[in-house]
């Protein structure tokens, strides 16, 4: 009968590789998401400065302004909410939010992504409306 | 005669490979290096970040004087949300940039948004005057480190008498 052996030290240079394997994924995963994380980031500012303009723009036209824009349906998946009011553009999604500043001081304007992604701005005698389409 | 053999009891196992030690130190150099490379990435993204916010802040700005008439419809340097030059059809007016001009640099900032800017109505060779005084706003821009200039074609009425020129907007920081 002949017997095999497993040495201790294979087994350790198993566990050890396994062990950097393991470190090695824990921090590609950490820096994807930072990397994800900026990347909707990103796309929030963008959609609350793009939403920001078309209101800013509605208040420099005449009374019967309409214009029609479209925004993304979501960020990162999620859905979120662009509230305009106050001299800020706030959009919120999860549980994260970027927050920018505006032009438009009149009443709460608010656009939800997801639901519609299509909107209507106009300029009824000098306020403000925003309408899902 | 037989022939003699001899078993050892003792025998010695290996703990301490070199090479494997030195695989570990490749490993670790070759994660540094990715890691290093990574950071860079992330740091150039957000300087790019920051110069595109610029150039569609000073976009959007451009839009607003050189083609709207601003807010609210008869703004004066007091009461202005949104400063706009042009009435009627995209005509700039030269009053209009002479009540800007009575707004101080640190409000004129917010207004446009922008961190610094510049801004002058020009002709084909020097900066343009409307009652003895150049239409040139803001701070020059030699210092800048990040300099985005915008050049729009406008029609420029001073007292009734309309001129093509061009108006040049910079932002920088």
């Amino acid at each position: 009968m002949s017997k095999g052996q497993s040495s201790l030290e294979f087994l350790a240079m198993i566990s050890l590789s396994a062990l950097m394997l393991a470190a090695l994924q824990a921090a590609l995963v950490s820096k994807q998401s930072q990397a994800l994380e900026f990347q909707n980031r990103e796309k929030a500012e963008r959609i609350a400065e793009y939403g920001s303009f078309q209101v800013e723009l509605a208040m420099v036209q005449d009374d019967g302004y309409s214009r029609v824009f479209s925004v993304p349906e979501n960020v990162g998946g999620q859905r979120y909410t662009l509230e305009m009011f106050n001299g800020s553009a706030r959009l919120r999604w999860g549980n994260q939010s970027v927050i920018l500043s505006s032009r438009y001081q009149g009443e709460r304007l608010n656009l939800t992504g997801g639901e519609s992604n299509v909107y209507r701005v106009v300029n009824d005698g000098g306020d403000i409306h925003l309408r899902e389409e | 005669m037989m022939g003699v053999i001899s078993i050892s009891g003792k025998s010695n196992g290996q703990t301490f490979m070199p090479d494997f030690l030195g695989s570990i130190l490749v490993f670790a150099l070759l994660i540094t290096l990715f890691f290093s490379a990574w950071n860079s990435v992330l740091s150039d993204q957000t300087e790019f970040k920051q110069e595109d916010e610029m150039r569609l802040q000073g976009r959007h700005t451009t839009t607003f004087l050189v083609s709207t008439r601003g807010d609210p419809e008869d703004w004066n340097s007091t009461n202005v949300r949104i400063p706009g030059f042009a009435r009627p059809d995209q005509v700039i007016q030269a009053e209009k940039l002479e009540e800007f001009r009575d707004i101080d640099y640190e409000r004129q900032k917010d207004l446009m948004k922008a961190e610094n800017f510049y801004l002058a109505i020009r002709n084909s060779s020097m900066v343009v005057k409307y009652k003895g005084d150049e239409l040139e706003f803001g701070k020059n821009y030699s210092d800048g480190e990040t300099v985005i200039p915008f050049t729009r074609n406008v029609r420029l009425n001073r007292s009734g008498k309309i001129s093509s020129a061009k108006l040049r907007y910079v932002v920088w920081q």
